[in-house]
């Protein structure tokens, strides 16, 4: 078996890399109250 | 699995996940009329209907679809956890489960203002299920694109199961 074989394939790497991204994205975005996810902000008050 | 279950098998992991996959652009549909028509009546008709609408058919494909994913899986060789794309497409499909799960609250929510007369037009349109409908759908294609391209790489467990069986 290859070096290359045992290695994470690269599209594996990048796949990670995006979905870290995305986590951290949608973390700082709801931390920051834009993403707001209570079903009560959707009743008027 | 002989081939003929597995070929049943493998007809219903497609059907669920690509069924799926449709209903979300349904909804995709759904949100951008409640956020663009210009009849009131059209655009709180859109927010009612999609709770009723994913309990019906958004829950039950996406549970089907992990479901045969996992027969699938566990019934062929390419095992659950050999694979990095098998791998990945796990859990894309718990992710997209969790989260359809966790929102079905706020289809409730927005069904109750949308179905409420005395709600002004603008408090029951809502971007929010744009947006979801949105990311499901890029993340159905991938596990789409993931299911057909079968991108090569095996993980550490499935190497040790490879070279413990040759």
């Amino acid at each position: 078996m290859t070096a290359e074989a045992e290695g994470t394939p690269r599209w594996v790497k990048v796949f990670g890399i995006v979905a870290l991204v995305l986590v951290v994205a949608i973390v700082v975005m709801l931390l920051a109250g834009i993403g707001d996810h209570g079903p009560g902000r959707h009743i008027q008050p | 699995m002989t081939p003929r279950v597995r070929k049943f098998a493998l007809t219903a992991h497609v059907a669920s996940s690509v069924g799926w996959l449709g209903a979300v652009a349904a909804f995709l549909a759904l949100a951008v009329v409640g956020l663009t028509s210009q009849d009131a009546q059209t655009v709180r008709g859109a927010y009612v209907v999609m709770e009723p609408a994913a309990w019906i058919v958004l829950v039950p494909l996406a549970f089907a679809s992990l479901l045969t994913g996992l027969v699938q899986s566990l019934g062929t060789p390419w095992g659950l956890f050999r694979h990095y794309w098998v791998l990945a497409k796990l859990l894309l499909n718990v992710l997209a489960a969790i989260v359809l799960l966790l929102y079905m609250q706020t289809f409730g929510a927005l069904a109750s203002v949308a179905a409420d007369p005395s709600a002004d037009l603008g408090a029951v349109r809502n971007v929010s299920p744009l947006l979801h409908a949105g990311l499901a759908l890029l993340l159905l294609l991938t596990a789409t694109i993931l299911a057909v391209c079968k991108p090569r790489g095996m993980t550490p467990y499935g190497r040790r199961r490879s070279s413990g069986a040759g």
